[in-house]
């Protein structure tokens, strides 16, 4: 099987991951409304998947970043040094408004949702920099 | 600090993606050095200075403005 490049790799196993934190969700509220006599240690495994997908990505990121330039690092890192307080403070702005007693439609795992979506205000501010 | 990383490229005809290619760096890269954006390190100045067969002097002028710059 011919190997892809790293950017389709990071792309590919970072749907991968999104996708399996969506369905380990519904699975698991499936299990929870349909099937409450199912064990814990069940409901662990399936939560793992995804996890496991994450470190998965977190390797082909480490590797995409050590094989980037030096501008490409660059922005990068103030990718991410923008997409870190930018996520915090949405997190963070929801939590004490939901805190307050406003009732909203999240859970913590949509705290991983949000820093993900904070990357596409993080990584365009830092390579619109160097463009 | 400034640069003649433009005007070395066009006396040999070569593209970004040539010099890109020939430094090892994407062409992203070679844009953000030859307009000011970013200053490269030493080892990748060296190298962008060996291509042309310059010093680095000929190739980046450090100006009086750049005293007091802890930043690209």
């Amino acid at each position: 099987m011919k190997r892809l490049n790293r950017d389709k790799q990071l792309v590919a196993v970072a749907l991968a991951a999104g996708l399996a934190v969506g369905i380990a969700r519904l699975a698991l509220k499936f299990i929870e409304v349909k099937f409450p006599d199912v064990g814990l240690p069940v409901r662990l495994l399936i939560g793992a998947v995804p996890v496991a997908l994450l470190v998965a990505e977190l390797v082909v990121v480490l590797s995409y970043i050590r094989h980037q330039d030096e501008v490409q690092q660059r922005i990068s890192i103030e990718g991410m040094a923008l997409t870190f307080p930018v996520g915090l403070i949405v997190v963070f702005s929801l939590g004490f408004v939901m805190a307050a007693g406003v009732k909203l439609p999240l859970d913590f795992i949509d705290g991983g949702y949000i820093m993900m979506a904070s990357m596409l205000v993080g990584y365009p501010l830092a390579y619109r920099r160097y463009k | 600090m400034k640069n003649r990383l433009r005007v070395l490229r066009a006396e040999r005809d070569w593209t970004q993606e040539d010099l890109a290619r020939r430094l090892g760096v994407s062409r992203q890269a070679v844009i953000a050095i030859e307009k000011g954006k970013y200053d490269p390190s030493l080892p990748l100045a060296f190298k962008i200075a060996a291509v042309f067969g310059q010093s680095i002097e000929q190739v980046f002028q450090f100006e009086e403005t750049d005293w007091g710059q802890g930043k690209s």
